[in-house]
């Protein structure tokens, strides 16, 4: 099954470290490590750097400026990125806008589009959710009618990430009101400087600002900027690649917080000595540890599906509930780790500033990395769906 | 790094799996003790497929095969509830013999081992020392021109019917492991049952006298050896854990949708389909460690990852069994049903290969060294 032989691949995550450590400044590695958001600036140049280096789309064809890699040798290059600690670029362009493209574009739509999402000229967003359509996703509402060469769309989109970043958004809206749930959807590129678009930002409820609600009125959008026939987005929107759905372990993720995780023990102290020398603790640690390790093999195991049978199936709900849980085990073992450290807050907070005095030491951001991290496990299917989607097509109950 | 079976693999799985069918009822056989089960026809059978030795070295009677083979059986056996000398005599002091250096005595029992015709043991563990087998405090007095032994060694599995028992000691102020017949003088074997059916001794040694030829490994090649038995030994564990959740959740799959209550079947109550999902899912990921572990240990006898994988298995393995019983509602709490055994089972396992804790603290001091 291994197309890059064992010293191949060991060559192959040098020249990945390699890249990453002469390529990304040290005060953004530093972020990554730290679990804190890259701007949008620095994620664009991060972006650019691998677009001149050929890895901008890996997983794209050569034609548009991807590689010409087998599954093994991306799920390589993917896991040690993550390794190293480059930051990763959202989804959007590249993973979920480009797969979508060159499957179901016009060769004009491919051409109009996709170098400029893999160079990130446009930045993009995913308008799926709706307020009443949340992991039910196909109850959405926004209504799309079409008069002449243009649809008029009026509706909304909710908990879009990056849309106050966002030149373009990629949704779904719905074209035939009386078509059954899935039928009546059709997939839109919408630019978002077209009038009737506002967009408002949702807070975490830690603070941090990476959701929105979009509000769509009466905004026009070209029939050209349809991709696929009519009422058929339900489809489209499926087209993710399969090999997307390996990714939802995070388990290079947890792999590096796990590092992480040992660094702070040991060089955090209490007055008996390393925080690592306490039994209840360095329990914790090894259980977190025995965890990473499992999901690294499930997720190799996963890779070993899809280059066998080209899909992974329900599988994937496994390592979705999986990945979600134990890189949240990883996160608040981290943050019992950093105790008192833990508290300094990012940003400011109502007229305070945050962690000014670096009194956190290393183990600043922790909170916030940990917060974030409860997302997955709502967006995407929710972990309650994952249990409905094994309970039904697994377990047969 | 493969995580499907071969052809060859599954050809054994296939062959273990027929002939448990045939040969094993484990409501018929609830009564027998593993050391017993070595004078069962099922027993001669199993060597002569060549199923026993199938990880022992093929110039003694074995199948050179190794760890990926060993976890298909022990999971089929965990699966069917087979209780069997395999993981004391064919893993424990099975791998410690192969990875003992050469010589005539660990060469006779290898082929003895490979054909069926004895069961061996291996005695680590010692008072005051928890699950901790890597230890000895046994120190042997040289005496003439052996030595004199003298201590306790704790839960020795099989010993009752074993042909011969490999003790861990210290000799010479160094590691060694030494071979020791059951009529040895000065050695006293007590045996008594465990609670999932498991035949137990405590081994006394009284100024037990050995002679210099009964030490099979002394230093460096004794702690390899017996870092290569245990991890063999944890990873045996985890498959006989991961094979007895297949066994207990699919028998309670079943009952779940067979099983009526307010007048619909159990399967519908959403409660009951995301506990059992959960459970699935903690599954996959015992499955994946453990035949990961599996190609890891092919690469390296004493790899960290077996110890993982017992440290996942323990409480996985506690918690499916727990809740197979669970759901069953009150028929689960039955001997004669049966899926409770699932849970006597895999908490044996924990006390003889150690709790998660324990094998956590394995993994992680390996993993980090």
């Amino acid at each position: 099954m291994t197309d890059l032989s064992r010293s191949e691949e060991i060559r192959f995550r040098q020249e990945i470290r390699e890249f990453v450590v002469s390529e990304v400044p040290e005060s953004i590695r530093l972020k990554v490590a730290q679990g804190r958001d890259v701007s949008r600036d620095e994620t664009i140049a991060w972006q650019r750097k691998l677009v001149a280096r050929g890895w901008g789309a890996v997983h794209w064809p050569k034609r548009w400026g991807g590689t010409d890699w087998s599954l093994q040798k991306r799920f390589v290059f993917e896991e040690e990125m993550a390794l190293a600690g480059a930051p990763s670029i959202p989804p959007f362009n590249t993973r979920m806008l480009g797969p979508i493209l060159l499957e179901y574009g016009t060769e004009e739509q491919k051409a109009r589009f996709l170098p400029g999402a893999l160079n990130m000229d446009q930045w993009w967003c995913q308008g799926y959710s709706e307020p009443s359509a949340g992991s039910d996703l196909a109850a959405l509402r926004t209504r799309a009618v079409r008069e002449g060469d243009y649809y008029h769309v009026n509706g909304g989109k909710i908990w879009t990430s990056y849309a106050h970043y966002a030149d373009w958004m990629f949704c779904l809206v719905r074209t035939d009101p009386e078509a059954k749930k899935q039928k009546g959807i059709s997939f839109l590129l919408l630019d978002m400087r077209s009038e009737g678009v506002s967009v408002e930002p949702i807070h975490h409820f830690y603070g941090a600002h990476l959701l929105n609600q979009v509000l769509l009125e009466d905004v026009k959008v070209p029939v050209e900027q349809r991709i696929g026939e009519e009422n058929t987005g339900w489809t489209t929107a499926k087209a993710l690649l399969e090999h997307e759905r390996l990714a939802t372990s995070r388990h290079a993720e947890a792999r590096r917080k796990l590092g992480r995780l040992l660094v702070l023990a040991k060089t955090n102290r209490d007055a008996s000595g390393a925080l690592y020398q306490r039994a209840d603790l360095k329990a914790r640690i090894a259980e977190v540890a025995v965890q990473v390790k499992a999901l690294e093999f499930a997720t190799r195991r996963g890779l070993e599906m899809l280059i066998r049978d080209g899909r992974i199936g329900v599988f994937a709900s496994s390592l979705n509930l999986k990945g979600v849980a134990i890189n949240q085990a990883v996160d608040e073992a981290i943050m019992d780790i950093a105790g008192v450290d833990a508290l300094a807050a990012d940003a400011a907070y109502d007229g305070l500033p945050g962690d000014l005095l670096n009194d956190g030491g290393d183990a600043r951001y922790v909170a916030e990395s940990r917060y974030y991290l409860r997302g997955p496990a709502i967006a995407a299917g929710s972990n309650e769906v994952q249990r409905n989607i094994i309970a039904k097509h697994v377990l047969d109950l | 790094m493969e995580f499907m079976l071969t052809e060859e693999q599954q050809l054994i799985e296939d062959t273990v799996a027929r002939l448990l069918d045939k040969q094993w009822d484990p409501r018929r056989d609830q009564a027998l003790l593993s050391a017993d089960v070595a004078r069962m026809p099922l027993w001669r059978e199993l060597a002569e497929l060549g199923l026993l030795g199938i990880a022992l070295p093929e110039e003694h009677g074995g199948g050179g095969m190794g760890p990926v083979e060993l976890t298909v059986l022990c999971r089929r056996f965990g699966r069917d509830q087979l209780r069997s000398p395999f993981l004391s005599s064919l893993i424990l002091a099975g791998t410690a013999l192969t990875f003992s250096p050469r010589g005539a005595l660990r060469d006779q029992w290898l082929r003895q081992l490979a054909a069926g015709e004895a069961t061996l043991t291996l005695a680590t563990l010692e008072d005051r020392a928890g699950y901790d087998h890597h230890h000895t405090a046994i120190e042997g007095q040289r005496y003439q021109s052996g030595y004199m032994l003298n201590g306790r060694k704790r839960a020795v599995m099989d010993a009752a019917g074993a042909d011969a028992f490999i003790v861990s000691c210290r000799l010479d102020g160094e590691l060694a492991l030494v071979l020791l017949a059951p009529e040895t003088e000065g050695m006293a074997v007590a045996s008594y049952a465990a609670f999932d059916g498991s035949s137990l001794a405590t081994l006394t040694f009284n100024d037990a006298l050995l002679p210099e030829e009964v030490v099979l490994a002394r230093g460096a090649e004794a702690r390899a050896a017996l870092e290569a038995a245990l991890a063999q030994g944890a990873l045996a564990a985890a498959a006989e854990t991961l094979g007895a959740c297949e066994g207990a959740l699919e028998r309670t799959l079943d009952y779940l949708r067979l099983r009526e209550q307010f007048g619909t079947k159990l399967a519908r109550f959403q409660a009951l389909q995301h506990r059992a999902s959960d459970l699935h899912a903690d599954l996959e990921m015992l499955r994946s460690l453990v035949s990961g572990a599996a190609q890891s240990l092919l690469h390296e006898p004493a790899h960290a990852d077996a110890f993982a994988a017992m440290a996942l298995a323990v409480p996985v393995g506690d918690r499916v069994c727990r809740e197979a019983i669970q759901m069953h509602g009150g028929i689960g709490m039955t001997l004669e049903l049966g899926i409770g055994r699932y849970l006597l089972r895999v908490n044996a396992l924990s006390r003889l290969l150690g709790d998660a804790t324990h094998n956590g603290q394995l993994y992680l001091e390996r993993m980090e060294a």
